[in-house]
C-alpha cells in the first residue's frame, strides 16, 4: 500500500462520518414491493418454516416453539395499529430485524428491494383479510420512569389482572399459563417480563407501550388501551415493566468465585449473596443424543459463587414457571440443574467431552434435584451417571413466583480422585445441565453449555495499592539520577 | 515555522501521525499489541533518522538536554518529575487492578482429515474423494431440495438460516458454529472434508482441535451417506460457494 493510501484512509473515514451525521437515512420508506419477483425470494428463505402455501406448515414447522405464522389468516402479532391490519412498515421492520425469542431471524441479509418484494408476496397469502385501511393506534403521552410511576404500574398490573398469566413478578409464571392457547389452538407461554430481550415486538418503551395498548393479534394477549383507568396508565405499566429486569443478560465468559474469610450464608436469600454480581450463563438445548431438545424451557442460569477456607459455596437462580417433582403418569419430571467439572483440574487444555463425559473419560457432576437435594455424581456420558459414594455436599433450594434459588456448599478439598480439589487462582473448565421438569424435561431433554471457565480469586491481596506507589517512586527516583547524571554532565 | 526544524519536534511529529494513522486508518481495527509492534519500527526508524548524523543527534538532543539541566526550565523539569511518575504509577494500578479473563481456547480451525473413516461400519476413502451426487447433473435440484430439509430439520438450530452461523443456539456455545457464507469456511474446503466433519463431528476431531468442546453431533448416527452428500450439496448452492478441487496427483 502507497503512503498516499494510508493518508486518504482516515481522510475518507473522517469524511463517511461528516456524510452520516449530515444526512442520517432514515427508516426505509414505504415502497411498493412486486409480489411476483417476492414469490422467488419467499420460497428459497421463507417456504422452510413458513411453508411453500404460506400455512406456516413448512418442514421445519413441528421442531418450532412458537409456530411459524400462517400467513392465509392475516393475523400479526406485532403491529402499531389499532385494528387488525398491521402496516407495511410493522411487516417490513419484522423481516427486517426478526423476533427475538423465536425462529424468526433479521433478514438483513436480504436487500431492502428483495424485502419489499417478499412482504408484497406474502400479504397475496391473507387475500381479502388485509383489505382493510390500517389505523394508527394513537399512545397517550409518553410518562418518564420515576418511584411513583413505577408504583402505579404495579398497581394497574394487578388491577388488570396481568399477573394472572405473567406472575406476580412477571416471569411468566401466572395461574393461567396452562390453559393460554393462541388462534390456532397451539399452547402458548406468557411472556416472561423480567427477560426484555425476548420480548418478540422489541423491548423499547414506545415499543412495549404499544403491546400493552393494542395488544398482540392471535394470542390470549389482549388490548389495554381502554381497560386501564386512565391512558397514560399504559406508560405506567411500560415502566413498571422495564423496571422488572435488566436490558441485556449481559453473559459472562468466566464464573468468578469470590474469597470470603467467615462463614458463607447456606440461605438462598440471604443478603450476602444479593451482594455478589451474577454471572449470567446461556443455556442451549441438547440435540445431541436423542430424544434430543430443540426447544430448551430454561434459557439462562445466574451464578453466584464464593469460598473460605473450607468450602465452595454455588448459588444458582434460575426461572421456571412450575415447581415440579417426580409424577411419570403426568409427564412430569423432577426440576434439576447441575454443574459439571473435569475429576481432576489438570495443567493442559483436555478435558472430558463436554456432554457429561464419554467412556474413557468421566466427569463429575454436582447435581441438585427437587425431592432429593444434592448429590455428587460421576458421569461416563448422559445416560451413565452413577453416585459417589460418602457425598460431602449439601444444598436448599427455595422456590418463588416462577424462580429457583439454590445454595450448594462442597469441601474445597476433594478426598479422592472422583472429585475436583479447588486451589485460587487456577482456571477450572465448568459446565452446567438444567432440567424443567414441569416441561416434560428428564433424561438427555435437557438444556446444556459448552465449557466455561470458572475460577477462585485470589484472596483479597492488597496488590493493586502497594505497586502502584513504588511503580511511581522508582519511576521518579530514576527520573533524578538521570537529572543529577546530565547535570554533572554539563 | 522555527519549531518544525527542530528534529526533536519532526520525530515528536511523526510518532503521532503514525500513531493517528494505525489507529484510526485501518478498518477493522488493529488490536493493542499488533499496533505496539508497529510503533516499535515507527520509533526506531525515527531514531535512525535522527541520528543518522552528529548535527542532527545534537539538534534532537539538545531539548531533552536542556530540559535536564538548564536552570531556566526548571519549571518543566518539575512538571516532569510529578506528571511522569504518576503516569507510571496510575498504569500498574490498571494492571495490577485488572480483573482476570477467561484464558483463550487456541484449537486448529481445519485440521488434517484423515485417509479414510469408518461411515456406520464401512470404510470410506476420504482422500481425493468427490460427492457422488454431482455426476448425476439431471438430479442436482433434486438433491438440493432434499439437503435442504435436512439442513433446516437438522442443522439450522446452531449455523442459523442464512448459513451465517448464526442460529438459535449460536451465541451460547465456545467454539462457535461455522459460518458457511465466510468464505474461509466451506469454500476452501473439499467436499469430502465436509463429509467427514459432518460425519464424525465433535467427537472426531483430533486433540489439536479440542473435540471436548465441540457441540457438533456426528451425524452419521442420525444421516445416510446419501443424507450427506445432499446437505453438503446445499451448504455449496445456498451460499453460491464452491468446494475446493483435489490437487492432480490424487
Amino acid at each position: 500500500m502507497g503512503r498516499g493510501a494510508l493518508i486518504a484512509r482516515p481522510l475518507a473515514v473522517v469524511a463517511a462520518v461528516a456524510l452520516a451525521l449530515g444526512a442520517a437515512p432514515s427508516r426505509a420508506a414505504a415502497q411498493a414491493g412486486d409480489a411476483t419477483a417476492g414469490k422467488a425470494v419467499y420460497e428459497r428463505r421463507c417456504a422452510g418454516c413458513h411453508g411453500e402455501k404460506g400455512d406456516g406448515k413448512g418442514p421445519a414447522a413441528d421442531l418450532l416453539v412458537p409456530k411459524p405464522r400462517d400467513f392465509t389468516m392475516g393475523l400479526y402479532k406485532i403491529r402499531t395499529t389499532a385494528n387488525k391490519v398491521p402496516t407495511d412498515q410493522d411487516l417490513f421492520r419484522i423481516i427486517t430485524d426478526g423476533m427475538p425469542g423465536t425462529s424468526m431471524p433479521a433478514w438483513a441479509v436480504l436487500t431492502e428491494r428483495e424485502r419489499w418484494n417478499v412482504l408484497a408476496y406474502i400479504k397475496t397469502f391473507a387475500g381479502e383479510k388485509l383489505k382493510e385501511a390500517p389505523k394508527k393506534v394513537e399512545l397517550p403521552k409518553d410518562v418518564p420512569s420515576s418511584e411513583a410511576s413505577i408504583k402505579r404500574g404495579k398497581e394497574m398490573f394487578e388491577a388488570i389482572e396481568c399477573h394472572k398469566c405473567h406472575g406476580t413478578d412477571g416471569r411468566g409464571d401466572g395461574p393461567s399459563r396452562a390453559e393460554l392457547k393462541d388462534e390456532w389452538g397451539n399452547p402458548i407461554a406468557p411472556a416472561n417480563l423480567t427477560k426484555r430481550w425476548t420480548f418478540r415486538g422489541g423491548a423499547s418503551r414506545t415499543e412495549v407501550a404499544t403491546r400493552l395498548a393494542n395488544g398482540v393479534l392471535g394470542t390470549p394477549m389482549p388490548a389495554f388501551l381502554d381497560s386501564v383507568e386512565k391512558p397514560e396508565d399504559i406508560w405506567h405499566l411500560t415502566n413498571f415493566i422495564q423496571s422488572l429486569g435488566p436490558d441485556s443478560p449481559h453473559y459472562a465468559t468466566l464464573v468468578t468465585v469470590t474469597a470470603v474469610t467467615g462463614a458463607i450464608p447456606d440461605d438462598p436469600n440471604a443478603e450476602f449473596w444479593k451482594k455478589l454480581t451474577p454471572n449470567n450463563i446461556p443455556l442451549m438445548g441438547q440435540v445431541i443424543v436423542d430424544p434430543r431438545n430443540f426447544n430448551p424451557a430454561i434459557d439462562l442460569v445466574a451464578v453466584r459463587a464464593a469460598y473460605n477456607d473450607q468450602a465452595i459455596v454455588f448459588h444458582l437462580t434460575w426461572d421456571d414457571p412450575t415447581q415440579s417433582a417426580d409424577e411419570p403418569a403426568k409427564k412430569l419430571f423432577a426440576d434439576a440443574i447441575a454443574l459439571q467439572f473435569p475429576p481432576q483440574i489438570t495443567a493442559g487444555p483436555e478435558r472430558p467431552y463436554f456432554l457429561m463425559g464419554d467412556g474413557s473419560d468421566a466427569v463429575y457432576l454436582l447435581r441438585w434435584e427437587n425431592g432429593k437435594g444434592v448429590s455428587e455424581a460421576s458421569a461416563n456420558g448422559p445416560g451413565k451417571i452413577a453416585a459417589i459414594a460418602g457425598g460431602e455436599a449439601r444444598g436448599n433450594a427455595v422456590f418463588t413466583n416462577g424462580q429457583y434459588r439454590l445454595v450448594i456448599t462442597r469441601p474445597l478439598v476433594s478426598k479422592d480422585a472422583t472429585r475436583p480439589t479447588f486451589t485460587p487462582a487456577v482456571f477450572v473448565p465448568v459446565a452446567f445441565q438444567a432440567w424443567d421438569g414441569g416441561a416434560g424435561e428428564t433424561g438427555t431433554r435437557m438444556s446444556v453449555t459448552s465449557w466455561y471457565y470458572l475460577r477462585l480469586e485470589e484472596p483479597q491481596s492488597n496488590r493493586r495499592f502497594v505497586i502502584p506507589p513504588v511503580v511511581a517512586i522508582l519511576t521518579l527516583a530514576a527520573m533524578l539520577v538521570v537529572v543529577r547524571i546530565a547535570k554533572g554532565r554539563a | 515555522m522555527n519549531l518544525l526544524r527542530s528534529r526533536f519536534a519532526q520525530a515528536v511529529l511523526i510518532l503521532i501521525v503514525a500513531f493517528v494513522v494505525l489507529k484510526f486508518g485501518i478498518r477493522p481495527a488493529a488490536p493493542w499489541s499488533v499496533l505496539t509492534l508497529y510503533m516499535a519500527i515507527v520509533l526506531l526508524a525515527v531514531l535512525v533518522f535522527v541520528s543518522s548524523d552528529s548535527d542532527s543527534w545534537r539538534d534532537f538532543v539538545w531539548p531533552i538536554r536542556a530540559t535536564l539541566v538548564d536552570p531556566n526550565r526548571r519549571l518543566a523539569r518539575l512538571v516532569f518529575l510529578i506528571v511522569l511518575p504518576l503516569l507510571f504509577g496510575y498504569y500498574a494500578y490498571t494492571q495490577a487492578a485488572a480483573k482476570p479473563q477467561a484464558p483463550p481456547e487456541l484449537r486448529a480451525v481445519h485440521p488434517a482429515p484423515p485417509a479414510s473413516i469408518q461411515f456406520r461400519g464401512k470404510e470410506i476413502q476420504i482422500t481425493g474423494l468427490d460427492n457422488p451426487l454431482r455426476k448425476d447433473q439431471a438430479s442436482y435440484k433434486k438433491h438440493v431440495a432434499a439437503g435442504a430439509e435436512i439442513y433446516i430439520r437438522n442443522c439450522m438450530y446452531c449455523h442459523g438460516d442464512n448459513l451465517d452461523g448464526r442460529g438459535h443456539f449460536a451465541h451460547g456455545f465456545n467454539p462457535p458454529p461455522a459460518n458457511f457464507q465466510d468464505p474461509g469456511t466451506i469454500a476452501m474446503l473439499q467436499e469430502a472434508f465436509l463429509f467427514w466433519r459432518i460425519a464424525k463431528g465433535g467427537p472426531g476431531l483430533p486433540k489439536e482441535s479440542t473435540p471436548w468442546n465441540s457441540v457438533m453431533p456426528a451425524w452419521e448416527d442420525r444421516l445416510t451417506e446419501e443424507q450427506t452428500w445432499q446437505v453438503i450439496m446445499y451448504l455449496y448452492d445456498a451460499t453460491g460457494q464452491h468446494p475446493r478441487r483435489w490437487e492432480e496427483g490424487h
